[in-house]
């Protein structure tokens, strides 16, 4: 179906885009929320992404793999965005949790993951430069393949593999980080 | 089970849990009205920027090859065409150049061939169209240009992103040949796209 769209949009047909963006603009929000963490612009970044899709049409060589594409699209369009708003975003308080819905329910998680854990891994992921959270968001929500992750990121397997393992380390810091703060303040209060 | 592999595997169900997927109502009618009156790139345009166009996903390695045979092609062309007849009836401004404008966007002309070649002129981002309130932003003109020595001149026909357009206008090109760059009258500098 969405494969049938893209090869019709490429073709020039803006009603097959327009039926298209109704089958992935859900998905493509919720990455650009988890990589944004702000909800504006996130938004910004999936129409902005859309509309640069539409314009490059032509540059889908394989419609199989529109989805891949787009994603590919929207995590630079985010990443840029994100470039630009760094100033604005270090001034934000640090740690803060995003207001984002929970569905905790039929979710696999560890056991032992309850929703104070969940709460720090939250922190942890703000602590993150977007780069980062957008490495994180292909493998671990998107499930990308490591090498459909590198062309999304534009970036060589190779590298794709050394960033995520920085990315992990650096959320694992984090939790470290949100550990020792949390372990600070129970000794303030007491 | 591991630290990492718990890391992993509470990773997974955490974006799984928070990830919200549903998307404004205004969202799709706001992309499918900004695409409505925005041109979808010609498909040379869209493969020289490249960003965008990394062929298939997943075959880094393929598509550097193909690339590869590509240039080695065209390599071997171009060479052909210089043992055998040199540039031909070519000029010196036929081919695909490209400069970057002054607020930073990227320029693309492309001149045809003979004295009077055609002439087709791109801009990724034209600040004149955003300050009048065009919501598109990329520029696509086309002209004419007279070729005497080393200038070019051309005449561009109404040009302008979707809402805001301007009506005739001329602008000059001049070769230098040592370098193989244009210099056009509004001091933006060319290079020629290989």
């Amino acid at each position: 179906m969405l494969q049938d769209l893209a090869d019709r949009a490429r073709g020039g047909d803006h009603a097959a885009f327009a039926e298209l963006v109704q089958m992935v603009v859900g998905r493509m929000s919720a990455v650009a929320r988890l990589i944004l963490r702000d909800e504006h612009a996130a938004q910004d970044a999936v129409q902005d992404a859309l509309v640069d899709a539409w314009r490059d049409i032509r540059g889908l060589r394989d419609p199989e793999r529109v989805e891949a594409w787009l994603y590919r699209i929207l995590v630079r369009t985010c990443r840029d965005r994100a470039r630009a708003n760094r100033r604005r975003a270090l001034l934000e308080v640090p740690g803060e949790v995003a207001d984002l819905p929970r569905r905790a329910d039929a979710i696999a998680q560890p056991p032992g993951w309850d929703l104070e854990t969940r709460d720090r891994l939250e922190r942890a992921l703000a602590r993150l430069p977007a780069d980062q959270r957008a490495i994180l968001v292909i493998t671990y929500y998107l499930d990308l393949p490591l090498a459909d992750g590198a062309q999304a990121l534009s970036i060589p397997i190779g590298t794709m593999k050394s960033r995520l393992n920085r990315a992990r380390l650096a959320l694992r810091a984090a939790l470290d980080a949100d550990d020792r703060a949390g372990m600070l303040l129970m000794g303030s209060a007491s | 089970m591991t630290v990492d592999d718990r890391l992993d595997l509470g990773l997974r169900g955490h974006f799984q849990a928070v990830a919200d997927r549903r998307a404004p109502a205004d969202l799709v009618a706001a992309v499918v009205s900004r695409t409505a009156t925005i041109h979808v790139r010609p498909t040379w345009y869209v493969a020289l920027r490249g960003d965008l166009v990394r062929p298939t996903i997943g075959f880094v390695g393929r598509t550097r090859y193909a690339w590869l045979a590509l240039a080695l092609l065209l390599l071997a062309a171009f060479a052909l065409g210089t043992f055998v007849g040199g540039r031909g009836s070519g000029t010196p401004f036929e081919g695909r150049w490209t400069s970057m404008d002054f607020d930073g966007s990227t320029q693309m002309l492309v001149v045809g061939r003979g004295p009077t070649p055609p002439i087709g002129y791109t801009d990724s981002f034209a600040t004149a169209c955003q300050n009048n309130g065009d919501a598109d932003t990329s520029w696509e003109g086309s002209g004419k240009g007279v070729l005497t020595r080393n200038r070019l001149r051309v005449v561009y026909g109404r040009g302008g992103c979707t809402t805001w357009f301007v009506d005739a206008d001329v602008v000059t090109y001049d070769w230098d040949s040592a370098a193989d760059t244009l210099l056009d009258s509004r001091l933006n500098t060319w290079h020629r796209v290989r």
